[in-house]
């Protein structure tokens, strides 16, 4: 008699071959379907998500200044793009290593193309990105009801934090590539992710608005953040033309 | 005119319109307020326009700033039709109104100039207000010629209720003419008949000036009991008295007539008979002050919203771990959304319990009328911030304590809707309602200030104390009916240190009202009031989408006659 999770799993993957198309991005999602680090790491973020939510729902009293109104739903996008957009970059430079789920270096000696195995990896990060933000989206519909934030500021608000998270991640997978070591890799994605985080805020004012929080501020106010969608979108792009350039170049490729 | 940041009446007239439709009467009045930039108070009157009808409303209107013109819109079906903009003459400001009903529309220029400073306007029956609210900026009405038949019965009883809760009413006792029969209940003297006197020494003596030579024209007044009289030669020149908090005077000569506008001493005749009598009022402000400044997030809401984040983080990851399968993200997804729903439920109900409304009203009765004058002041505190919407009951004049320009008042046969929108973490909106309640109680303290003799009627009152300046007796919840105290000399205390058990928000309302900042009229004064909690049936203003209780607090204010 088969065993129910292998039965369940193959099960999965038999829709999922019938959906997906790309190899890579069939193997890692059953890969992180699967993953109890994943679950782990989810369970973390909705669980900070769901702490801040909670603890936030007093309201802010003795506020006058316009520019502070809903501070707290604010402060839980900042919280999501903090979150989101190191979890999909950690886990595509294998920092986060998920069980089963195969680097990019090392498909390159399995029978994929470089544009399959680029494309799929951005494709899996991108819907683990989709997913979490979804998973965490009943939370942030409580604390957008209560303070009575139009729809259109907070579709607007989780667009720019997937299109920022996924950009930023596809600078994970260029550095799996680029770094043997994981000691390097691991310093150039923290000090990536410190001059993005942190020293974009220090830019001046006008190139501050780079920041992803910045960007995800600014969305939550209804401005829709074009310049830095476009950036980010931009580097995400050309991340991915990078590995993909890089990956041709590998000997197994 | 005018009296800054004291409603007045506004006649509209709309002339005949070819529209039908649902129409509106908007009158926006400039305010100074607490708010940044400009502030306008816009008063609504809803109406049906007929093709080629006139109409006529009155509309209360608060002015707090007359550097910029009072705008007055029709809109029909959400169309502004017609605007006019009505700029107010500084000359038609002041903080002294003389109201008078005169055939001849002369003769009081000179209360203008100082010390006086009284702006007159003149008037007629049909124009009286029908409520009596609308008389709040009036110091004195002076009825010299009324036709009885103009004036209808809202227009009668509105003028009783202003007087008897605190009006100033001065009647000319001219030969010839009758003064309203509808007010001879609070006459303080039965109208004879014509005749002269030849002096008028006894009005010199006291008011100065210099009468040109006589005869002067008098009507005979008959006094009646307990009435005050100024007389010459035991012929009543002038009688007054109180009518409950008001004062109601006679005048048996006509100060229209040449030989008295000639009267130097008028003018002190004329300033004693505006300034007489003013009665303590509650301060607004200073009750607003002392109203909570938030409501405390429900536990019940905060528990429930605590306990569903934890279940459905808890179902979702295990459905996420027990079945990592197509079902199982369907059921994942199944999940998400019925979070989606319910979150967004409880977030409505969590935002509906954190909105409230917090209403303190004073009465003050008038000794001897059965009507007190109620005073409401209420807080609306929406936390999360958002619309509001609060309902006045028709026969309450209901207003923002302070000027904003985001609430709109419509006045509709219903009541007074008061919308607006607060912002997040706003401190909430206070509002003020004033209107007449039928309350009859009277007390007295003895000369010695050792007996108290209260007759409460059929009121209970809880927590009750005397005061008086800045010392006061705790009495100590106090039973319906009549009854007498004894008061010892040492049980009078400081206010301040009085060892009080009672609730937090009824020790904050009472300061409020004894320890406002604008003079403190009722603790200053030299009348003793007796004051305590009731247990007042009806709320004042109601909180449309409240679902948080709210606190009510009902204050009773007697003043203390002396006997």
């Amino acid at each position: 008699m088969p065993h129910p999770d292998r039965s369940a799993a193959a099960s999965l993957g038999q829709v999922q071959e019938g959906i997906v198309r790309n190899p890579v991005l069939r193997g890692d999602l059953r890969a992180r379907g699967r993953s109890r680090r994943l679950w782990l790491l989810t369970l973390i973020f909705l669980g900070v998500t769901g702490a801040l939510v909670f603890l936030g729902l007093p309201p802010e009293l003795d506020r006058f200044a316009q520019s502070q109104a809903g501070s707290l739903y604010v402060a839980v996008l900042w919280v999501e793009v903090v979150l989101v957009t190191y979890g999909a970059s950690a886990c595509l430079i294998q920092e986060i290593a998920i069980e089963g789920e195969k680097s990019a270096v090392d498909l390159v000696f399995a029978p994929f193309p470089p544009a399959t195995i680029v494309a799929g990896k951005s494709a899996s990060s991108l819907t683990t990105i989709v997913c979490w933000l979804a998973l965490a989206a009943p939370l942030l519909v409580l604390t957008t009801v209560i303070r009575q934030i139009p729809w259109p500021w907070v579709a607007l608000s989780l667009a720019t934090i997937a299109v920022v998270a996924w950009g930023i991640a596809q600078i994970g997978l260029l550095y799996d590539i680029l770094f043997e070591t994981e000691f390097s890799r691991t310093l150039a994605h923290w000090g990536t992710l410190l001059i993005i985080f942190i020293g974009t805020a220090a830019l001046p004012p006008l190139l501050r608005a780079f920041n992803p929080i910045a960007a995800a501020t600014a969305a939550a106010g209804g401005v829709p953040p074009l310049a830095p969608l476009g950036v980010y979108a931009s580097l995400g792009a050309a991340c991915a033309v990078g590995a993909y350039v890089r990956l041709r170049e590998l000997p197994g490729a | 005119m005018v009296k800054i940041g004291v409603p007045v009446p506004v006649h509209v007239v709309i002339p005949p319109l070819p529209f039908a439709g649902g129409a509106e009467l908007i009158v926006d009045a400039p305010a100074l307020g607490p708010q940044v930039g400009r502030v306008v108070a816009s008063s609504v009157v809803p109406f049906q326009a007929v093709p080629g009808a006139a109409r006529a409303f009155d509309i209360p209107v608060v002015v707090n700033d007359t550097r910029h013109p009072l705008a007055v819109t029709i809109a029909i079906n959400g169309r502004e039709i017609l605007r006019r903009e009505i700029t107010i003459p500084p000359e038609r400001v002041s903080d002294r109104l003389l109201v008078a009903l005169s055939d001849e529309q002369a003769g009081l220029a000179s209360l203008r100039r100082p010390p006086l400073g009284t702006v007159t306007t003149y008037v007629t029956g049909e124009t009286l207000p029908g409520r009596w609210q609308e008389y709040g900026a009036v110091d004195l009405l002076v009825i010299r010629d009324l036709d009885s038949a103009a004036v209808g019965r809202a227009q009668r009883e509105a003028l009783l209720t202003w007087v008897r809760l605190g009006g100033r009413l001065l009647l000319i006792a001219r030969p010839g003419s009758r003064l309203p029969a509808a007010l001879d209940s609070i006459l303080p003297a039965v109208v004879g008949e014509a005749h002269a006197v030849d002096s008028l020494s006894a009005l010199s003596a006291r008011y100065g000036g210099v009468f040109p030579p006589g005869p002067y024209p008098l009507v005979a007044l008959r006094p009646r009991p307990g009435a005050q009289v100024i007389a010459q030669n035991e012929v009543p020149v002038i009688v007054s008295d109180r009518e409950g908090a008001g004062k109601v005077t006679i005048w048996a000569f006509d100060p229209w007539l040449p030989s008295y506008l000639k009267w130097d001493g008028r003018l002190q005749l004329w300033g004693e008979t505006i300034s007489a009598g003013a009665p303590a009022a509650v301060d607004p402000d200073a009750v607003a002050e002392q109203l909570p400044a938030s409501t405390p997030l429900d536990p019940l809401a905060h528990a429930a919203v605590g306990c569903a984040i934890v279940l459905y983080i808890a179902a979702l990851m295990l459905s996420i771990r027990r079945w990592p399968t197509p079902a199982g993200a369907a059921l994942g997804l199944v999940i998400v959304a019925a979070g989606m729903a319910g979150f967004a439920l409880l977030a409505d109900l969590t935002r509906a319990r954190s909105a409230a409304l917090t209403e303190a009203t004073v009465l003050q009765p008038s000794v001897g009328t059965g009507v007190a004058r109620a005073t409401t002041v209420a807080s609306v505190a929406v936390p999360y911030g958002g619309r509001y919407r609060v309902t006045a009951p028709p026969e309450a004049f209901a207003t923002p304590v302070a000027p904003a320009s985001n609430i709109k008042a419509v006045v509709t046969a219903d009541g007074t809707v008061l919308t607006g929108t607060l912002r997040a973490g706003e401190a909430p909106r206070t509002l003020l309602a004033v209107s007449a309640a039928p309350i009859a109680a009277s007390a007295w303290l003895s000369y010695d200030n050792r007996h108290l003799t209260l007759d409460l009627g059929s009121l209970r009152l809880h927590d009750a104390e005397l005061r008086w300046h800045d010392r006061l007796v705790l009495l100590g919840d106090l039973p319906p009916g009549r009854s007498v105290m004894e008061i010892s000399a040492d049980a009078w205390a400081a206010a301040a240190n009085d060892g009080r058990t009672r609730s937090e928000f009824s020790s904050h309302i009472r300061d409020g009202i004894f320890r406002g900042p604008t003079g403190d009229a009722i603790l200053n004064g030299a009348t003793p009031v007796l004051d305590g909690e009731l247990q007042w049936p009806a709320p004042v203003f109601a909180l449309d989408g409240a679902r948080a209780p709210g606190r009510r607090l009902t204050i009773l204010l007697v003043p203390l006659d002396r006997r």
